[in-house]
This record gives structure tokens, sequence and C-alpha cells, in this order.
């Protein structure tokens, strides 16, 4: 038995294969009486239900909160939340922060300086200073 | 310190408190005399007003200050208490007995007393002890019996038929000349009044004027309310809403036409239908009402809804029926998720381990409202 | 390879069950119900979480209908009654009815894109674990056999067809890569999969619902603990290679980890032995993922689960040169040269920098004849020789022929007969 087996797992990517939204749980929550909500229910009356119907992959949890500010709170895959005061906005607003919720991958946000990011190996390989015939200095 | 909120509303036949004097203390007296006031209203004669003369002022306010002496004011307490002797049935409220006082030290004449200098093993005596907790004291009868019912009626059809109803009377008394009693108060009489009234023949010309043909007498009797007579026949004023369907599909609707414009004709019919239906017009909106169509537009109009659950559910079904949206009529609580995980039950178990209470949602919400119900 | 077999299948007996709804109340109430369930005095419910009332259960989860009222009772089938001990009290999972009503569950089945012929009711109850609910009509656990059997069919098939000279312990463990608790765990968790803190009836059924404290079943190979490795766990025996291939319990040439404990009967006894786990979540988790994928082969076919189980699993990022480690690759290398008639491997220094530095730099390349197997820099002589005879073993064993048919191909109605695959003779030196 000269060789021995390493244990590893493999290593989903999401979208190779299959895509996972990323976004699972979007509380909506609003108050009945304060103005500040209005924007909010107007939002949840006129744009939620096609928004929704859009997005079946999320699950929307609308549930009054008397006496607060409305907000939007996206909870992710990884574990994470995002929350959104939305008080004294228009629906179309509204609706534009909900999107931003539902294409958020729920990491923090980070700078990206690199065009792509991989785990794969270079597919070119890394410049070897031994091979080749070398170049006259 | 017993609350104040324990008397009770103040109704029409009811003595308020504060009219009341308290009896002064130290006025060992308990004589009775007859009571010159008249005799207990009937109690259902309360729902429209108060029969019983206005009470009299006590002395003490009616005359000069210098008569003020106390045996005169112990005279007018005992006046405006209720008769012990009335019948049970008429009484509102059962008053608390009257209280016990103990002799003054000087006015004891027995030489072997010795006032006490400390309260430690005197006996207590007077009080009125657990007198207000007894439910016996507060009988149903002495609840206040308003001129509009509790219940609103929000029947579209029952709606039509009360105004049809209230109208024709209306204009029946107005017909018959009995201007005076049109802000008067009326009789509530049962389903036999109802189909007397509603079978009256109401005609309206081009202008909106209308006229009651029919044995106008006989129900213009019942409306009238004689004084200490009870004017309420039976509980259902207004008919089953089968009756009330069958009466509009075979009624003439021409009476729907009939102006308002009249300010006494309109009060009376709005005042018979609030107390037909319970529904109050609010002012902003008495202006706008000209025809009876108007008014019945205006009672039929559904409520709007208070909450936007209510609207979503009642108007936007088809986001209450999407598979991936959950929604809440009321707040989620801590309790409801972590009912939805699991874990209630767990803290539950632990609550009740440590032999606390049964969990951290079984406090009931407000133990003050036991206390406004004079539960102890 | 040749001791790799798969096990004939018969899917449709497992869970046959699960797509034969119901016909008649009658034939509902003639199984025998070994657990009763009925409905507590008391339910308190929100609305968002909780917005059916509580209802006793039918019997299967395969009928979408509303229960009637004459299905509500239930009696056993030998008219023995049912101890009241047994009656009271809630059930251990959440009525399949409740199902349709939860948001979550609703979410989860969009977010799988799985087809609308599974219906949220099998769903729910592929969260259910055994030991959550012990009854093996309400648990996942005979789902989880039909999608554990599916996925490892199509993981091999896979895995042999592309890579031909896997070595076998390699194979193991590439196979529990792809299809092993840990990886189905780390899949159930990309998936968005929520666990409740305790199973119970009040309990969303969008929540996996497991208890950790309580006997479950373990997925392995045969679908019964066999005698043969009770008697070898007992004399510490078969834990070579051969015995691995011979009697290992599951596909990844493990014999049980868990002891099994006599007294704990969850199941009939049919499939598995009940058992106490190390790591009751994982296995939780990978028993979801493994019941949906049952459920996919039940409701959808075989073609979806194959396509299923391409997207969500053989799709992911294993590189197997990873997984090696060689005591003697030299050696290794030289009997694979005289096995397959090549002449001798001979190790060629190819290029050096800095002999008598610090961080000398070799490059050595083997050659056989004038055939290169292998190169790889190292430190010094021995060690980038080493170096490269891994690299010219790792060639040979990583051979690939590419894109490959793979029997489960020729399922289909108008499939190419089917050409034998390319499948090397074993390992070299085992």
């Amino acid at each position: 038995m000269t060789i021995r087996a390493l244990e590893k797992i493999s290593v989903g990517q999401n979208g190779i294969g299959s895509f996972i939204l990323q976004c699972k749980r979007l509380d909506i929550h609003y108050c009945d009486h304060s103005g500040s909500s209005r924007g909010m229910n107007a939002f949840i009356k006129t744009h939620l239900s096609k928004f929704a119907q859009k997005n079946p992959a999320i699950e929307f949890a609308v549930s009054p909160r008397p006496r607060k500010h409305p907000v939007m709170i996206g909870h992710y895959i990884n574990g994470r939340q995002k929350s959104i005061c939305v008080a004294n906005m228009e629906p179309s607003q509204i609706l534009k922060k909900a999107e931003l919720l539902r294409d958020a991958s729920g990491d923090k946000v980070k700078r990206v300086n690199k065009p792509v990011t991989s785990i794969n190996e270079s597919v070119r390989g890394i410049w070897s200073p031994y091979h080749g015939n070398g170049m006259a200095v | 310190m017993r609350r104040i909120s324990r008397l009770g509303k103040p109704s029409g036949a009811r003595l308020a408190p504060a009219a009341r004097p308290l009896a002064p203390l130290g006025t060992p007296r308990a004589s009775t005399r007859p009571s010159p006031t008249p005799a207990a209203v009937k109690i259902n004669t309360l729902r429209f007003y108060s029969s019983r003369q206005p009470e009299p002022l006590p002395a003490s306010l009616t005359s000069g200050g210098k008569s003020a002496a106390p045996e005169e004011i112990v005279e007018e307490v005992e006046v405006q208490q209720f008769d012990h002797d009335q019948s049970q049935q008429q009484r509102l409220f059962v008053p608390p007995p009257r209280p016990s006082v103990a002799e003054r030290a000087d006015t004891i004449t027995d030489t072997l007393y010795t006032p006490a200098t400390t309260a430690e093993g005197l006996e207590s005596i007077g009080g009125l002890g657990s007198w207000w907790d007894d439910p016996a004291h507060w009988p149903e009868t002495s609840d206040f019996v308003g001129f509009k019912p509790k219940q609103k009626v929000q029947e579209p059809v029952l709606l039509e038929a009360a105004v049809r109803r209230a109208l024709t009377e209306t204009l029946l008394m107005k017909q018959l000349g009995q201007e005076e009693q049109l802000t008067g108060p009326w009789g509530l009489q049962g389903k036999a009044q109802h189909d007397a009234v509603l079978a009256l023949d109401v005609r309206v010309d081009s202008d909106g004027n209308a006229t009651v043909t029919g044995d106008l007498h006989a129900v213009a009797d019942g409306l009238v309310v004689k004084d200490g007579e009870s004017n309420v026949d039976s509980a259902d004023v207004l008919p089953s809403t089968a009756e009330a369907l069958a009466w509009k599909s075979q009624a003439d609707q021409s009476w729907k036409g009939t102006s308002l414009q009249d300010a006494r004709l309109k009060f009376a019919v709005i005042k018979r239908v609030m107390q037909l239906t319970g529904q109050v017009i609010p002012d902003q909106k008495l202006a706008d009402i000209a025809t009876a169509r108007g008014l019945l537009a205006t009672l039929q109009k559904p409520p709007k809804p208070k909450t936007l659950s209510q609207e979503i559910v009642a108007k936007k079904q088809d986001l209450v029926t999407l598979p991936n949206v959950a929604f809440s009529p009321k707040r989620v609580t801590r309790g409801d998720k972590d009912q939805a995980l699991g874990r209630y039950k767990l803290i539950e178990a632990e609550f009740r381990k440590r032999d606390l209470q049964d969990g951290p949602l079984s406090v009931p919400k407000s133990r003050e409202k036991k206390h406004w119900n004079g539960e102890a | 390879m040749s001791n790799y077999t798969m096990k004939r299948l018969r899917l449709d007996r497992v869970a046959s069950q699960l797509l034969a709804a119901p016909t008649s109340p009658a034939a509902r109430l003639s199984r025998p119900s070994r657990i009763s369930r009925s409905i507590p005095q008391t339910c308190r419910h929100s609305s968002l979480y909780n917005t059916q009332p509580c209802q006793r259960r039918h019997q299967s989860t395969a009928a979408p209908q509303a229960p009637r009222e004459e299905e509500l009772v239930l009696e056993p089938e030998d008219g023995e009654p049912i101890p009241e001990t047994l009656r009271s009290g809630p059930l251990p999972s959440p009525h399949p009815s409740r199902a349709a009503s939860s948001a979550k569950l609703a979410a989860l089945h969009a977010r799988l894109s799985l087809s609308s012929k599974i219906p949220v009711e099998t769903l729910a109850r592929a969260l259910v674990d055994p030991s959550a609910d012990a009854h093996p009509k309400y648990n996942n656990a005979n789902l989880a056999y039909v999608g554990s059997t599916v996925l490892h069919y199509h993981a091999s098939e896979t895995l042999i067809a592309r890579y031909p000279r896997l070595p076998m312990a390699i194979l193991f463990t590439a196979m529990k890569g792809y299809a092993g608790n840990p990886a189905l765990h780390q899949v159930a968790r990309a998936w968005g999969v929520e666990s409740a803190a305790a199973p119970g009836e009040e309990v969303d059924p969008g929540l996996l619902q497991f208890d950790p404290m309580k006997p479950t079943v373990v997925m392995n190979k045969w679908g019964y603990v066999r005698a043969e490795t009770i008697e070898s766990q007992k004399f510490k025996s078969g834990k070579g290679l051969s015995g691995r291939v011979m009697y290992s319990s599951n596909p990844f040439g493990e014999s049980s980890a868990a002891k099994a404990l006599p007294n704990f009967e969850v199941d009939d006894g049919r499939n598995t032995k009940t058992m106490l786990l190390q790591n009751a979540p994982a296995n939780a988790h990978a028993n979801f993922v493994r019941a949906v994928i049952g459920a996919v082969h039940m409701h959808c076919g075989r073609d979806a689960a194959k396509s299923f189980v391409k997207s969500h699993f053989l799709s992911r990022t294993f590189d197997l040169s990873k997984l090696f480690e060689f005591d003697l690759p030299t050696r290794e290398l030289a009997r694979l040269c005289a096995r397959e008639n090549f002449e001798a491997p001979v190790a060629r220094l190819e290029s050096e920098t800095g002999r008598l530095s610090r961080t000398p730099v070799f490059v050595v390349g083997i050659y056989s004849g004038r055939d290169k197997l292998g190169e790889a820099p190292g430190p010094d002589l021995d060690s980038a020789r080493v170096a490269a005879s891994i690299n010219a073993l790792k060639a040979w064993y990583l051979y690939s022929p590419g894109q490959v048919s793979v029997p489960s191909d020729t399922f289909a109605e108008d499939a190419a007969p089917w050409k034998p695959a390319y499948v090397d003779i074993g390992e070299i030196i085992s």
C-alpha cells in the first residue's frame, strides 16, 4: 500500500452547474399609522406582489412593526443580514432598495481590485527560469 | 383608598357622586324620612332620557352660607338617599351601607372608660370591607343603556329597511301635524310595528316632497312615548336579513328620492336611524345629504380598513396567495420566532424546571386590566 | 477495479409508497400505525409562522389533498387499543398539510429550481430526519436511501469513466469528497437550509428538523448492516484495502463509524441499524440533500435526477491530484514501467542553479528511454527526483480520456449502444 489518500471536500462555486440566489429571505416591516411608512405601505400595495412573483426563491415576511420606521432586512445564505431603513421613501425608491438587497451576496462590501478572481490554476502556467533557452544577458 | 373608577359611569338617572355630599362624620343620626323624590324611573325608559325631575340643589348651596348648619346637611343627605324599600329590580345599584362611627371620647359619660393610646389590640369596626368586590352589588341592570344600540347594523339591506322605516315614520308624524314630536323620543317597537310602517305607501313628487298614505294614526300611536311607560317592545327592532331581502325585492324604490332639505325632517330621520341601527353620521357629512338616497349611500359605505393588513386581505388577494409571501397581520414577536424555530418549548421547559412562570409569553398583557374590571 | 461493483437496486420498491397516493380512506386506515398521532389540546400559533390549525395528519405525504374528517380516525389494524400515553402529546414533526402554507418551504423549492412535479409536501418530508420523527412514513430515511444510491451511482460512474486508472483508495476518497457527509453538509448549507432548534409540531415545515440526542439512520451501501461487517468489527479485521472493498458499509470504503446501539429501533429494521452519531448535524443535512435527490428521482424520473446530480454535485471543483500521498514513489514508478513494458525510468538533471548557495534549485526529469515521464524542481537532487516520480505517477493515475460517455447515457430511448469504456486493471503495488 504505497498510496494513501488525503481527505478533501469538493468545493462548490455558485453559478457553476447551478445557481442559488444568495438572498434567502426578505423581512418587510411597516407601520400602519406613521407618516414615514406611507411610501412603504404603497410599495406593499402596488409593487410587492409583482416583485415577489418575480423572485420566488426569496421568502418574503411582511409584518407590521408599530411606531417604528419601515425597514427591509435581507437574510443571506452566508448567515449575514443587510437592513435598509426606507423611511419617507417613495415606492419606486423602495423597489430599488429591494432589488439591491436581492442582488447582494450578503458579504461585506469589499473593494475589488482584480478583474478576475479564481480558484483554478493558471492555464498558461507560471514562468520558469529553468526552462527554455534562457535569455542572453 | 378606593379608586373612583369603580363607581361606574354616571348615567341619566343615576345619582352623580359629586351631587351627593358625603355625610359628615360624627353625626350618628339614623333617622329615616319618607323620600320626597318621585318613584324610581323604569329602567328601560333610560334608553332615551331621564324623566326624573331635576334634583334640588343641596340647601347649603341654595341658601346663604349662614344657614349651613350640620343638621340641615344631614337632612339633605337623607333626602337624597335611595329608598331601600323599593323593589330590588328597579334599583340601579346598591349603595354601600352607612358608615358606623364610634362615639367621641369626650362625649362618653362612663367613668371607667380610658381612651387607648395605641391602636394595638383595638377592634376595628365599621368600614366597608369587601363590599366593593361583591358582584351582587353591581347588577346587570345598573349598566348604562344609551340611546344608540351598542351593536352597529352594517348590512346594506337592513340599513335600507331602517332608513325607509325612519323616513316613513318621520313623514307621517309631520303629516299628522305633530311637529313637536320630531325632536322627541320615539318608542322602539318590534317587528309588527316595522311591518306596519313599511306597509305604508310613500309617494314622492318631482320636487322630492313625499306623502304617506295608509293607517297613519295606528302607527303614530306606537311611536309616541308617554311618561313613565316602557317604550321597548322586543329586543329585535329590525327584521332578519332574509325578511329584509324579501321586502326589498318587491318594494318600490321611488321613496329614495325624498328630499331631506328640511332640517327638522333630516334631523328626525337621522336621529331615528341612529336609534334603530346605531349608525352615527358625522357632522361633516350631514351637509352633503340632500335625499334619502344620499343618506342611504352614506350609511352603506363600507368602513375604511383600519390597517394595511386588513386592506391587503380584503383587496390584494394575489399578494396573500403567493406561496413565498408570509403575511402577518400582527407584529411578529420574539416568542413567535422562537416558536417557529421550535425553541419556545425548550425555553418553557427551562422556566418550569426552575419553578418560574410558565414561559416568557405567559405573563398577561396588562395586570392593570384586571383592576380596572374590578377584579381583585 | 474489478472489486468495485454496484449493487443492482430496485428503487421503486424502496420509495413506492411515496408515489402511490392512497385512493380511499379505507385503504389508509388499513395500514398499521405503530405510533399513534393525535392532536394536542391547545395550539398556540402566530399567523406568520404557523398559519394552520393543528390537525391530525393523514397517512402519507404523497397526497396533497386536504384531509377529510373520516380519515382523521386512526386505529391499528389488529384492533389492539393504542395506549393512552402514546395517544396524547403533540406530533413529533409538523403535519404535512402545513407544508403548503410555509413560505420558507416554497422559497426553498424555487431556490433549488425544483420541478413543479415535486410537491412541497415531499420537500417538507425530506426535511424531517429520522431522529425527529421515527415514523418511516413521515421521515426522510427512505427518500434519502433512494437519493444516496442515485448520487453514488452517478458519482462513481463519472469518476471511473473519466479517471479509469484511479487507485482504489483515491477512488474511495474522491467519492467521499463528492458525495460524503461533509460535502453534502456544505451543499445543504449552500442551499440556504436552516435547521430548527428542536423538532416539533409547531415548527415551520421549511426548517430542517433533527434531534442530535436521538438515534437516527446512517445511509450505507447495502441498506442494512451485513453480518460480515459486524464480524470484521469484532475481530478488527478487514482494515486493509481488500477488506475495505469487501466489508465496507458505505461507498467510501469505511466501516460503520458509529457504534450500533441494539435497543434503539427507529425504522422497521429493514434498511438500517439505528445509531448515535458523532456529527449529527452533518448527517441530518446530508440526509436532507440525499432525500431531495431521491424526491427528484421519484417524481421527475431518472434523467432529471441525473442532471440534478450533475449540476449540484459533480460540477463542484475537486482537484484529485491533491489527494495522493505516496510512500515509495520511485519504486512504484519502476514497477509501473516494468509492468507496462516501458524502459526502466532514469532520473536526469535538467537544470540547476545555485548548487553551492543557501537555496539551490534542481530540476530533475524522469525518462523512460526517450520519453519524459515527469519533471519537478527540488531543493536537492533526491527530493527533486522523488517529486519528479510523483509527478510521473500522478500523470499515470490521473489519465483521463476526456469527456467520455458513462453507462447511464444509454438509458435514454434513442441512445447509441454502449461502447465499453477503458478501465485500468488496477493499482501497481497494492
